[in-house]
């Protein structure tokens, strides 16, 4: 039976915790997750091997609690992190339904309306040249 | 004196970071003093 201590791991001559994490259980985009989270309330040092144990290593910033405490909130993440994974894959099927159902089957894709959004309708575009066939050069007058 | 290991960060990030280290292993070595909250402000942002 593991204990917590074989987890969150604090270090208070150092001023650290080292929270040990199986890569099998929480895979390294999870830690990435959590390690992003908690940035805010700690430095963040990852070392080990993606292969098989990660060890986060967390310096409280502006955290003020227990070291072991801050472990736990960044184990607490970690499990959140996975919660929203697992939701979102379960959801997938429901969430794409639910985004179709929004657009009517068949509706065409509306070029037509980009094509008379990209007309130069003001003729911003076109070269006075082109627009009064007179070229004015250095005097106003000459093109009236 | 610190070390990054490589299998996490991307290597790019980190030369771009600390500047070119030492390879020891997976470990690109920085011999440099710094400050340490530096040095550890710098592994967050490595982060983002």
């Amino acid at each position: 039976m593991s204990s917590e201590s074989d987890f969150i791991q604090p270090n208070k001559k150092n001023g650290l915790v080292v929270v040990k994490i199986n890569v099998k259980v929480f895979p390294i985009d999870l830690i990435y997750s959590a390690a992003y989270s908690i940035m805010d309330r700690a430095y963040v040092i990852l070392d080990g091997s993606p292969e098989d144990t990660i060890y986060a290593i967390l310096k409280p910033r502006t955290f003020k609690g227990e070291l072991a405490e801050l472990g736990r909130i960044f184990y607490d993440d970690l499990v959140a992190s996975a919660f929203q994974t697992v939701q979102l894959v379960r959801n997938r099927d429901l969430r794409n339904a639910l985004l179709q159902s929004l657009v009517p089957a068949g509706t065409p894709v509306q070029e037509e309306q980009f094509k008379e959004e990209l007309v130069d309708e003001k003729d911003i575009a076109a070269l006075w040249e082109d627009k009064f066939g007179e070229k004015i050069e250095g005097n106003p007058k000459k093109g009236k | 004196m610190f070390r990054v290991n490589t299998q996490i960060y991307s290597i790019d990030k980190v030369e771009k970071m600390f500047g070119k280290g030492r390879w020891v292993g997976k470990y690109l070595v920085y011999e440099q003093e710094g400050n340490e909250a530096e040095i550890y402000e710098k592994f967050n942002k490595l982060l983002e």
